[in-house]
């Protein structure tokens, strides 16, 4: 709030106050190290402030995130404490956010059907303070799932954690990015047609290169059927689709239909600029060894590493127990094979995805299009935001 | 459709559907071959094309296509390209889409190296080969098709249209890095379009070795099967063959027979060499387009047979064939004609003469004499892949046809592949010689049908000889040598197995080469690291039988020497003992002792001590005795000897009992002794008869002696007291 400070200065007629109410340039240089939510307040102060924190906002094209895990204590989850610090000190405006957290904190004592009614008030509730906490117009996709893959706070080279059991959690916050639309999506059994698909931009969407999607109650009798018919159209796309079955959605606020209702929750990527890739890592991958080589594939895909998110959605079998009690096995190869390249996702109840390529010039994808759904495997993915 | 309205009046229309709905439409026309210019030739395949299409999707068709207003070309691809490969990469120039599966993949990344499409990401094979073959485990899903789709053509904006370009430019350069081969085509195909508009002058420079392919239309080796194998064992040729092909049809052929004719004309060859890379400008020198001229030959022929279809190039042998007349009286050609003339009319008959009406008289000659010379090479080259595919002689009826142009259009594919062949034409033959062999099984038949009438004799010959050389000649080295050629190698053959492990990678790693060609270089290293292998082996074990064979050799010499020593020593104790007996009887005919007194001596001296012997007087029946005794006591079938030696006795029961100790013989002399009485009776007699026998009984003395002195001596002892008890 260094910008508050300085603020006084021109009343004095100092030349310090001169240079900061006139001289765009240095203002701007200025305010590039003032933290977003202090340079949208300082930009309140005059009209020369507002235009230069509007320039600096625009060159913040980003992904940040937070990720928290550990101590149960206190009140609320560790991730909505630790996400309350740390906005103060994001530099970026974040517009649309994935947010993971592992199922037991989030929803009670557990996620079993029956404690339908704590998981649900809690989980509201946490909606409610999640909303609170973001900006206004920022959309907010927050899950709770079985396991939560985050990568630690701050540099991109930090190592990936895979976190099966225990309280963690992770918030990717894309902000607004040139070249790259955004579109989250969320259908339930009423609300889906072929206009809402249209709508998300899921289908005729020429620029549409990624998919994440997430299916909750998945395990609800037509939710195959259902979960069918929006793959359908996406396989024939050239998109990259990645994603799983993940316990709960919490946000957005499912108020379309009842409560334990199946439905499908995702974010659409679209921009020309994107380019994404993906692997399967099936179920004969048992080794560090063949995690590795199956992952030195996805690195022949050729994607650029910079402005690079992984995401790995795996299956609740895998992790420490399918490789014969080594932890974040998965993880770490990644890291091997992607230093450079934060690592995000979670342990669900089911894959979504294939091997796939999708650049600028080309896709490569399988011509079948039944092979979408994956139990007791790990997706793999990388999506470049341009 | 977007509609972009600037302030200015002028408008901008552009379509996003357009580039896809022309490309369909030019994958409709190819598919119902309206207007197709250009007919490419895949082992043993065709397909029609349009040549802007191709020339826009590969670096290698616009080199091959650039330049040439012919229509009707028809383009043979190295033969590295297979039909499994190929044809896919020709659906996506149409469709922009490619269809991987496993069993094609690997071809197809090779193909599109070699022909340098652009487009085609590098990282989609290094994302999809460890798939396919690392996981092959599960079949099921190894078999899935994954199709690859080229965005470009669906771009709508300017913009998208530039990046696509730019990323075009990329993998362009991937390529072109990966592939020398390619890279060498493109700085070739400048010098060549500059000279193209000279005839002559391009021919020389279509020689130049490694001169690759710029712009081949009319290909030779598609003409005639055989050719191929035989541009692949002289690489250079080859691509002097597919390079010159439209311009001077007879000639580039005619080089490239004669390179690989070197048996037959070495010196040709020399001299075309050199001619090409000094004399590209000048036309007049009459050294290279002799060499030409000589070489041009049945590939002429053969060129001016595919001619003759409805195409421009109808017209073309005119030129260079009246270009040859000139040249070819002149020198080598002349004497090379001279030996080669006679098979080489022959084979003209079946071949030349046809096709090549409209040339000249000396150019058909050339040809004949160049299908003397291809005979031999494709002999050669028939022996190698011989040698290569089949361990069994292949039925290689098929190949004469191939020599004829005709025929061979004619019967297109089938002859081309009766080297390649299998049961499925559509699929390439290329790699799997099990294939190949099925396949001939079932198709020869139909070949000796069409192919038989029209094989020229002397070729035929030449084939029957390929059969039974096949298996015989073995020679890896000459094998080696040769493939090497087919391959194109960079480096010299007989640098790869004398590089050291780190030396030879590095190379390999220098030199981008293609799957083949590793795997022959692989193939030769090991070969010939075996091949020491098994030298050294051999050496060691030779080395290991000289030094036994030595050691045996010095043992028996040494036996040999201890058995003379043996022998010395044997005589020299027989004199002493004959000198010691005589001395005896001196002893006791001087001293006279009587009988109570020597009874005497014997009872008080010890029979150990040697001196008693001396001493004793012994009767001379008592010292025959003594001596059967111990014969005896040697060896049964000697006391037989004995036995003969002292006929006064009767040991016979003592001689049963064959181990006769000394002490044992002591009782056994009760025994003994009645026998001896009589002699001793007639003591004063003995003497006599004592001096006559004593030579025998010494010589069985020594004899016995030698087998054992020990015992020996222990007898000479034990007999005294025996004696003197008598």
């Amino acid at each position: 709030m260094d910008g508050n400070v300085e603020n006084p200065c021109a009343a004095s007629g100092s030349q310090a106050g001169y240079v900061l109410s006139n001289v765009a340039e240095v203002v701007e240089r200025i305010l590039t190290f003032v933290p977003t939510k202090s340079l949208l307040r300082t930009a309140c102060v005059c009209r020369l402030w507002r235009n230069c924190a509007r320039r600096v906002l625009r060159t913040q094209q980003r992904v940040a995130w937070v990720s928290a895990t550990g101590c149960g204590s206190g009140k609320g989850h560790v991730l909505h404490r630790k996400l309350a610090e740390e906005m103060e000190n994001m530099y970026l405006l974040p517009q649309t956010v994935l947010l993971m957290a592992d199922c037991e904190t989030i929803s009670g004592q557990d996620c079993c059907y029956g404690q339908k009614k704590v998981r649900k008030t809690d989980s509201s509730e946490l909606a409610l303070e999640l909303n609170a906490l973001f900006p206004r117009g920022c959309e907010i996709l927050g899950m709770a799932t079985s396991g939560v893959v985050l990568t630690p706070n701050g540099r991109y080279s930090s190592p990936p954690q895979e976190h099966q059991d225990g309280e963690a959690g992770f918030a990717l916050m894309f902000p607004g990015m040139d070249g790259v639309t955004l579109r989250p999506f969320h259908f339930c059994k009423r609300s889906l047609s072929q206009t809402a698909l249209e709508e998300a931009g899921l289908v005729g969407n020429p620029d549409l290169r990624v998919v994440l999607l997430f299916e909750y109650e998945a395990f609800k009798s037509r939710a195959a059927r259902f979960l069918n018919k929006v793959l359908e159209p996406l396989a024939q796309s050239n998109a990259l689709i990645a994603g799983g079955h993940v316990e709960n959605v919490f946000t957005p606020s499912r108020e379309c239909c009842g409560r334990g209702c199946y439905g499908m929750t995702g974010l659409a990527l679209s921009g020309s600029r994107i380019q994404g890739a993906s692997v399967l890592l099936d179920q004969d991958v048992v080794s560090e060894k063949s995690a590795e080589a199956t992952l030195q594939r996805l690195k022949a895909a050729n994607i650029p590493e910079r402005n690079t998110l992984g995401f790995m959605f795996a299956c609740l079998g895998r992790g420490h127990n399918y490789y014969g009690g080594k932890r974040n096995v998965e993880a770490d190869a990644f890291r091997k094979v992607f230093p450079n390249t934060p690592l995000f996702g979670f342990f669900g109840n089911g894959e979504i995805g294939c091997d796939r390529i999708v650049t600028g010039s080309y896709t490569l994808s399988q011509t079948d299009t039944e092979s979408l759904q994956h139990s007791y495997t790990t997706v793999m993915v990388l999506v470049h935001l341009g | 459709m977007d509609l972009e309205i600037p302030r200015t009046s002028a408008f901008t229309f552009q379509s996003s559907v357009h580039s896809l709905h022309v490309l369909r439409c030019l994958d409709d026309q190819r598919q119902k071959e309206i207007l197709c210019d250009v007919t490419i030739l895949v082992e043993n395949k065709s397909y029609r094309a349009h040549r802007s299409v191709l020339a826009a999707c590969s670096d290698y068709f616009h080199n091959r296509v650039s330049g040439h207003a012919w229509q009707g070309l028809v383009i043979t691809l190295p033969e590295e390209v297979t039909v499994e490969g190929f044809e896919p990469l020709l659906q996506f120039a149409y469709t922009a889409k490619l269809l991987f599966t496993k069993e094609n993949i690997v071809e197809i990344h090779s193909c599109a190296e070699i022909l340098g499409f652009h487009n085609l990401d590098k990282a989609c094979f290094d994302f999809l080969i460890p798939k396919f073959f690392d996981h092959g485990k599960n079949v099921h899903r190894v078999q899935r098709k994954v199709c690859c789709k080229t965005k470009c053509c669906k771009r709508k904006s300017s913009q998208a249209n530039s990046r696509s370009h730019s990323d075009r430019d990329e993998p362009e350069e991937e390529h072109s890095d990966a592939e020398p081969s390619r890279a060498v085509p493109k700085n070739r195909s400048d010098g060549a379009q500059t000279q193209s508009s000279v005839l002559v002058s391009e021919s020389p420079v279509a020689c130049v070795p490694g001169y690759p392919d710029t712009h081949a239309e009319t290909d030779y080796s598609l003409l005639c099967p055989k050719y191929r194998k035989f541009q692949v064992a002289c690489e250079k040729d080859r691509f002097c063959l597919e390079d010159c092909g439209p311009q001077m049809t007879p000639f580039p052929p005619a080089l490239t027979s004669q390179a690989c004719a070197s048996p037959c004309l070495p010196c040709a060859r020399g001299e075309n060499n050199d001619g090409a890379g000094d004399v590209c400008s000048v036309p007049e020198n009459e050294t290279t387009p002799l060499a030409n001229c000589l070489s041009c030959t049945p590939e002429s022929s053969t060129s001016t047979g595919f001619l003759a279809t409805p195409d421009l190039n109808c017209d073309q042998p005119a030129g260079p064939s009246s270009a040859a007349p000139d040249r070819c009286p002149v020198g080598p050609a002349d004497a090379v004609m001279a030996q080669d003339g006679d098979e080489a009319l022959g084979c003209a008959g079946n071949e030349g003469t046809v096709n090549f009406e409209p040339t000249d008289s000396a150019l058909s000659v050339l040809g004949h004499e160049g299908g003397g010379d291809r005979s031999s090479v494709e002999r050669e080259v028939a022996e190698h892949l011989a040698k290569g595919f089949w361990p069994d002689p292949p039925p290689s009826q098929g190949e004469p046809l191939l020599l004829d142009p005709e025929s061979q259009s004619s019967l297109g594919k089938e002859t081309d592949f009766h080297w390649l062949k299998h049961l499925d034409l559509n699929a390439s033959t290329g790699d799997c010689p099990f294939l190949r062999d099925l396949g001939e099984e079932v198709q020869l038949p139909e070949f000796e049908g069409g192919a038989q009438p029209e094989k020229s004799p002397c070729i035929s010959s030449v084939n029957s000889g390929d059969n039974s050389d096949s298996d015989t000649d073995g020679d890896s080295e000459c094998y080696n040598s040769e493939r090497a050629r087919e391959m194109q190698l960079p480096f010299p053959v007989e640098q790869i197995p004398s590089l050291s492990r780190n030396d030879f990678q590095h190379m390999l790693r220098l030199q981008n080469l293609t799957r083949e060609q590793l795997d022959f270089v692989h193939d030769v290293r090991r070969r010939s690291k075996n091949r020491i292998a098994a030298q050294r082996c051999r050496k060691r074990k030779l080395e290991c039988i000289l030094g036994l064979e030595g050691e045996i050799h010095k043992l028996r010499s040494e036996k040999e020497k201890l058995v003379q020593e043996r022998d010395q020593l044997k005589r020299r104790k027989g004199e002493t003992l004959h000198s010691l007996s005589e001395l005896c009887h001196k002893v006791c005919s001087e001293a006279t002792l009587s009988p109570d007194q020597l009874e005497f001596l014997a009872q008080y001296s010890s029979p150990d001590c040697p001196a008693s012997v001396l001493i004793t007087p012994t009767p001379s029946p008592a010292l025959s005795l003594r001596f059967s005794l111990t014969l005896q006591d040697q060896d049964p079938t000697s006391a037989g000897i004995s036995l003969d030696a002292c006929p006064s006795e009767d040991p016979s029961p003592s001689a049963d009992e064959s181990r006769i100790t000394p002490q044992s013989s002591r009782p056994s002399t009760p025994a003994l002794a009645p026998p001896p009485p009589p002699p001793p009776v007639g003591t004063g007699d003995c003497s006599a008869p004592d001096q006559n026998s004593s030579s025998p009984i010494t010589d069985i003395c020594l004899d016995v002696s030698g087998q054992c002195p020990a015992s020996e001596v222990s007898q000479s002892r034990t007999p005294l007291p025996f004696d003197l008890n008598k």
